[in-house]
């Protein structure tokens, strides 16, 4: 048991000229969600859910009247004056920022040298906690299909990741098989709901996910506590941005816990996790205690065979955005030793939101020692050769 | 183990190297008895006629270990699954719940170095003797 360290993949060293892998960006819908979206839905789903061109018939069209139209999970209580995307990005015409993947390529992975980035398309980061799931079943499955269609095409440097309705494990099982042939899609994308990634609700999609060496990637959506299908955020609401901000990386923490506390890793002993724009300033503590309650807890759960700090140091991943910003430099040094960044922390720049890294920065905080690993080989280790 | 004579105890001005800690009778099976033996409490167990000696103090915070329940033990087991062994063997401190192997003095999580200080003991004459002096190869790491 507890044998599936992942070690980068064969033909890693086509890898070593990389500079450096970005786990986490966005791309951005250019429309509205459901106008977006309706190329990759039936005509009955387009007028289910709303796109304009099924909204009212065709004696309606082009004309901007109301209707249906579902609301994606999201942050609408906390938001932050100018919203979440970078203002000097916006075209002037108005294109929003990350929805063009030839101009992203450009702003992102020309102009900072990064060689692979991963992709998780921001208007479905929410859609978990949809109360639906056959909405969400099908939102997920047309966001894949507009990912490798607008994106994957466009530039080989993109990855995708295989984005499942969590609601329903049976389609989301489907949809996995569906993609895993498909070598540019690098992992498998849960939005979390309410249910927590120890429970069984999830085994078949961890089943499928290990089976095609597939990584889990969770990240925040921004409803975390909001609606009765959010996973909840510790203590209670949220009453602006500023405790928001780190109010929603909360469910993430208690999902680290939660999966090894299950025997996650145990029963699926290559799977490995990815938890991006989660912090990871957070977790030397959750280490520490997990480890000192395994000591005296064991009895209940005899299947957690190895402190809980060496499953996480062996099959979880953190990301570097947002980078914590500690007054003295040598206290992030200290917090990276501590947390085995050499091991666990991957780069991300967030991009295109308005909190992403600069990675040139990124890169200078990292001690040299672990930069190599940090920038690179931890992401070559979890995505392995689908990300060369 | 050698073992000097009753009357060799507490021999000269220094530090005895032994404790009689009772008649053999006092220990019968199946229980623990705390009993002093130079500077420390120490809790003997009787498990089926063997006699083991451990100081009454948990190597993680100073618990009185002994206080603990001797019991047996979850074994590593598949996720969701139960396993039961060690049964009467195993001490779980009162304090945060260490499980030891009390005849090895190891943790049962096994990824610490502290074990329970254990003491040899002796029969002689029908009298309980602990070795308070231990041999370098016993003393714990």
């Amino acid at each position: 048991m507890g044998q599936g360290v992942a070690q980068a993949p064969d033909g890693v060293e086509q890898a070593t000229d990389f500079a450096a892998i970005d786990c986490d960006v966005h791309p951005v819908f250019a429309q509205d969600w459901p106008d977006e979206l309706a190329p990759y839905m039936t005509k009955e789903w387009q007028i289910r859910i709303g796109g304009a061109a099924a909204r009212y018939g065709s004696s309606n069209a082009g004309r901007n009247l109301p209707g249906v139209r579902y609301q994606l999970p999201g942050n609408p209580f906390y938001p932050k004056g100018g919203g979440n995307l970078r203002l000097d990005l916006f075209g002037d015409d108005g294109q929003l920022p990350g929805s063009d993947p030839a101009r992203a390529a450009k702003e992102l992975l020309d102009a900072h040298k990064i060689d692979r980035a991963v992709l998780l398309p921001q208007t479905v980061l929410g859609v978990g906690v949809f109360p639906t799931p056959d909405v969400a079943v099908t939102i997920t499955s047309a966001v894949n299909e507009w990912t490798a269609d607008r994106w994957l095409s466009s530039d080989p440097r993109w990855r995708g990741t295989i984005a499942v309705a969590q609601q329903d494990p049976t389609a989301a099982v489907v949809e996995i098989e569906k993609w895993a042939e498909n070598d540019r899609m690098a992992g498998v994308f849960i939005s979390l709901g309410r249910t927590m990634l120890g429970d069984p609700h999830f085994y078949p999609i961890y089943e499928a996910a290990q089976h095609h060496e597939l990584p889990i990637v969770v990240h925040p959506h921004g409803s975390e506590g909001i609606y009765a299908s959010s996973p909840p955020t510790g203590g209670g609401l949220q009453s602006y941005h500023l405790d928001y901000r780190v109010s929603f990386q909360q469910p993430y923490q208690m999902a680290v816990a939660n999966l090894i506390s299950n025997g996650v890793l145990e029963r699926f002993d290559k799977l490995m996790f990815a938890f991006t724009e989660c912090g990871f300033g957070w977790l030397p503590d959750l280490m520490w205690r997990m480890d000192s309650f395994w000591k005296g807890s064991r009895s209940e759960t005899p299947w957690v065979t190895q402190p809980p700090s060496e499953y996480i140091a062996q099959r979880m991943r953190f990301s570097t955005q947002p980078m914590i910003e500690p007054p003295v430099h040598s206290q992030l040094t200290a917090v990276l030793e501590m947390m085995r960044a050499d091991k666990t922390l991957m780069f991300s720049s967030d991009f295109p939101h308005w909190d992403a890294d600069d990675m040139d920065q990124t890169a200078r905080l990292i001690p040299d020692s672990i930069k190599r690993q940090v920038m690179v080989e931890n992401a070559l280790g979890l995505f392995g050769s689908r990300i060369l | 183990m050698a073992i000097r004579a009753a009357d060799g105890v507490n021999e000269g001005s220094e530090a005895p190297a032994f404790a009689d800690v009772g008649d053999v009778e006092a220990f019968p099976s199946g229980t623990m008895t705390i009993v002093t033996a130079g500077e420390h409490q120490v809790g003997i167990y009787n498990l089926d006629g063997e006699l083991i000696a451990i100081r009454n103090s948990c190597p993680h915070r100073g618990a009185p270990v002994c206080k603990g329940t001797v019991t047996g033990a979850m074994l590593p087991s598949a996720p969701g699954s139960y396993r039961w062994g060690m049964e009467g063997t195993v001490i779980r401190c009162p304090w945060h719940g260490w499980e030891f192997d009390l005849r090895s003095g190891s943790t049962l999580f096994g990824t610490d170095r502290r074990r329970l200080i254990r003491y040899e003991v002796a029969v002689h004459d029908g009298r309980v003797f602990l070795q308070l002096k231990r041999p370098r190869e016993s003393v714990e790491a």
